[in-house]
């Protein structure tokens, strides 16, 4: 016995090394690309085309360059594995940053392209998800923010506006996504991206094939289309201007970079596909009825001055009378004037009190303007259903079937009452 | 003076039975598949059994000192009901085993480790499995330990770092889909988490002070239950009703840490969790299986079943794995829960003809005084 216990020790001890080595399957960085941002479209054939933005870096310490390949393919993973018929080094995904669905894509359903990136493990499921009204190849052509990598600005620009941004998009991962996805009668509203040309620039728009780009009017040579399974590469590389030439047929252009923007949010039906899209006021409503709004303005028109008033706190509560069907909603708001057209002193209480009357009637228009457009629509992006569904199951079930058809029976009354302050800087 | 490779401390006994529940981690959320988020409200149940169970065992370990469960089982069945109902609780206990090291080999799948065959997992798990329970009684007890404390560690660190990842809201609306539901699942989680409960009573009563036995029972239970209360509402908090898709929650939720820039997707916290209490379990299970077999304190004997039993359950898991269709297989988790009812309903079948035979015992004693 005691052989084979000196036998099992020997096996043992040649397995570790193996197992604790560490570096017999290392990947250094010169051997990999690290993926920051993944586009989704559907091409003219239908086909999925991935767009990779990837970072190029060589050495440690470098912030690299970015690199966009593209590729088609009957799904989205076959795309991407098409991708790699084009790259010679190992796709890393651990960082990827944004997931951006191209509109065409997106109006088709989103459901697989999300599913797929969620339960991938390599990636995160923090990754920010968008959907582009153009293409989302056109969206990674482009440049977003100051950053190299449109895929982490876009990121870093919707996560600054949980606290200082403008208020009217929020941040939304895929891990939210998915789990509003099994959200009964809620509809899910993702931030939209616009691509704003600059001038005498071509291109990005409709088209989802060329597009090649670079900065600093350099050529690049654009990964043409190529249809079929077949991949096309697209070149052009971002900010630093170098090109790569690309599969299939390729054109070479000059233009300027387009600029990528934050639009708005893209509202989904149940069945994940697009379903319409919201802008500015309608997008802050959203996000008041949902007690997300944390930091935004309102300019309020008082005797042809125009008050600029930036809200410190925001809390929205609702009331349900089942009975009579009536949804009492009462907003509790403090806000600070910021700016205004001509000097008001406020040091009489009666032009302050018709300040926050004046405020309090544009905030009730703008809630109840999401609610009509909510019922009108037929989709709950208020998340309405949610509160129902979680605070008042009982009820919930009367009509969860017909949901958020059921809204317009109920009458909304709301009630904000807004407290402002004058910053002394405003004064 | 040599160690006494057979008796163990009290605070190895109560690792040891906390590692003997914690296994089933993974299955909970299995059976738990028809309630999604009211997963955690099935703890309730559970606990609560899991309490009446724990003063049965107290009774037993207190009223039958130092006796195992194949004393037991003699003196409750008779000599050859013992060892017929002996060598059922080791089939029963063989597949439970064989269950439970076929889900952490699924893990690494799960981990897009697929192209690894599955034989060249089983190989490794089963010789240190075997090599670990070999060494005796005392040093499972003492590894025991320490991958307990290596758990609990993990599943403080987990909860800590998931902490932004908690949604309350993602555990309403309470009981959604019935507390008829819940109490099912409830008495699944009771069964799998207490199948190879049983198993204690070979290795309790081989505690230092034999009287310390139906405490360090009840202190293993406590470990077990915080494991669970913790690990799975933290999991219900961050899936919600996605939970139902989860087979590994624990491993999937790390993915979700992102603390800064410093700290982010720590999935070998959850990793580490997860094979350390199946890596335990098997080989709890098979020292277990070994001794059922009625080949104890001999250690040459006891070697030569545990290197039979290893084989068998080797063979078994690669057997499994082309019937079950992954680690979400419903079909294996019925087979495991049917197993796991046998096993706790013989135990509570020999308690009963225990205390039977303790009372006609005194009643004799009190005829004759």
């Amino acid at each position: 016995m005691k052989k084979v216990r000196i036998i099992t020790l020997i096996i043992l001890l040649l397995i570790l090394p193996f197992i604790f080595g560490g570096c017999w399957d290392k990947v250094e960085l010169s051997n990999m690309v690290i993926v920051v941002g993944l586009g989704v479209d559907l091409d003219a054939n239908q086909q999925v085309k991935v767009t990779l933005e990837c970072s190029n870096i060589t050495q440690m310490g470098s912030s690299g360059e970015n690199v966009i390949f593209t590729a088609t393919g009957d799904t989205m993973y076959d795309a991407i594995r098409n991708v790699s018929l084009e790259v010679n080094k190992k796709l890393f995904w651990g960082h990827l940053q944004s997931l951006v669905i191209g509109r065409k894509a997106a109006e088709q359903g989103v459901e697989q392209f999300l599913t797929l990136a969620y339960y991938t493990q390599e990636t995160s499921p923090l990754i920010n998800v968008f959907i582009a009204e153009g293409n989302a190849e056109d969206v990674f052509r482009s440049k977003a923010g100051v950053g190299i990598y449109v895929g982490k600005s876009l990121a870093e620009i919707v996560n600054n506006e949980k606290s200082y941004g403008s208020g009217k998009v929020y941040p939304i991962t895929l891990e939210e996504i998915m789990h509003e996805s099994v959200t009964e009668g809620v509809a899910i509203s993702i931030p939209t991206l616009a691509v704003e040309q600059a001038s005498g620039g071509s291109g990005g728009g409709g088209s989802s094939s060329g597009g090649g780009s670079s900065s600093g009017g350099e050529s690049s040579s654009g990964g043409g289309s190529s249809s079929g399974s077949g991949s096309s590469s697209g070149g052009g590389s971002g900010s630093s201007g170098g090109s790569s030439s690309g599969g299939g047929v390729s054109s070479t252009q000059t233009q300027q970079q387009g600029q990528v923007k934050v639009s708005g949010m893209a509202v989904l039906k149940k069945d994940m596909s697009l379903d319409f899209m919201i802008k500015d006021k309608e997008c802050l409503a959203v996000l008041c009825w949902r007690n997300l709004a944390n930091s935004f303005s309102v300019v309020v028109k008082k005797d042809n001055n125009m008050i600029n008033l930036e809200n410190a706190r925001w809390k929205l509560k609702k009331k349900w009378d089942f009975k009579d069907k009536v949804l009492n909603v009462t907003v509790s708001t403090h806000m600070y004037v910021v700016e205004m057209d001509k000097y008001i002193h406020f040091s009489n209480r009666k032009d302050l009190d018709d300040l926050e009357k004046k405020t309090e009637e544009e905030l009730e228009k703008m809630l109840k303007d999401a609610w009509e457009k909510s019922i009108k629509e037929k989709s709950d992006y208020l998340f309405i259903g949610e509160e129902l569904h979680n605070y008042h199951n009982l009820e919930w079930k009367k009509f969860e079937k017909k949901w958020p058809e059921k809204m317009q029976d109920f009458k909304l009354n709301v009630n904000v009452k807004c407290d402002i302050k004058v910053t002394r800087e405003a004064v | 003076m040599a160690k006494n490779k057979y008796v163990i401390e009290s605070y190895q006994g109560s690792s040891m039975v906390a590692s003997v529940c914690f296994a089933a981690l993974v299955s909970l959320f299995l059976v738990g598949y028809d309630i999604k988020h009211d997963v955690w409200l099935s703890l309730t149940p559970m606990i609560l059994g899991g309490t009446v169970l724990a003063f049965i065992f107290s009774w037993v370990l207190k009223n039958f000192k130092g006796e195992d469960l194949l004393q037991l089982n003699d003196k409750a069945f008779g000599k050859i009901g013992g060892k017929i109902v002996n060598w059922i609780l080791l089939f029963l206990f063989l597949g439970i085993s064989v269950f439970e090291i076929l889900t952490a080999i699924y893990m690494f799948s799960s981990l897009d480790m697929w192209s690894t065959p599955i034989i060249v997992y089983i190989i490794f798990v089963m010789i240190a499995v075997f090599y670990c329970a070999s060494l005796g009684l005392e040093v499972i007890a003492r590894m025991s330990t320490i991958f307990v404390l290596i758990i609990i560690l993990a599943v403080i660190f987990d909860t800590l770092v998931l902490l932004p990842s908690f949604h309350l809201d993602r555990i309403l609306p309470i009981a959604e889909y019935g507390w008829k539901g819940v109490g099912i699942t409830g008495g699944k989680f009771f069964i799998l988490q207490y199948a190879m409960l049983p198993a204690v009573l070979l290795f309790l009563p081989n505690l230092r002070n034999r009287a310390d036995a139906p405490r360090a029972l009840r202190i293993g239970l406590m470990i077990a239950g915080f494991y669970f209360t913790i690990a799975v509402l933290r999991d219900s908090m961050i899936f919600g009703d996605l939970v139902q898709n989860e087979v590994f929650p624990t491993l999937q939720a790390m993915r979700r840490v992102q603390l800064g820039t410093d700290l982010s997707r720590v999935e070998l916290g959850g990793l580490l969790a997860v094979l350390a209490n199946k890596f335990i379990f098997s080989c709890i299970g098979l020292y277990s299986i070994s001794m059922l077999c009625g080949c104890y304190h001999d250690s040459k004997k006891q070697k030569k079943s545990l290197a039979f039993f290893a084989v068998i359950i080797a063979v078994g898991v690669y057997t499994l794995s082309h019937f079950a269709a992954g680690a979400n297989d419903q079909m294996v988790v019925k087979y495991v829960l049917i197993a796991g009812m046998l096993i706790l309903a013989i135990f509570l079948l020999t308690v009963i003809l225990l205390a039977l035979r303790r009372g006609l015992q005194k009643n004799k004693q009190n005829n004759i005084f």
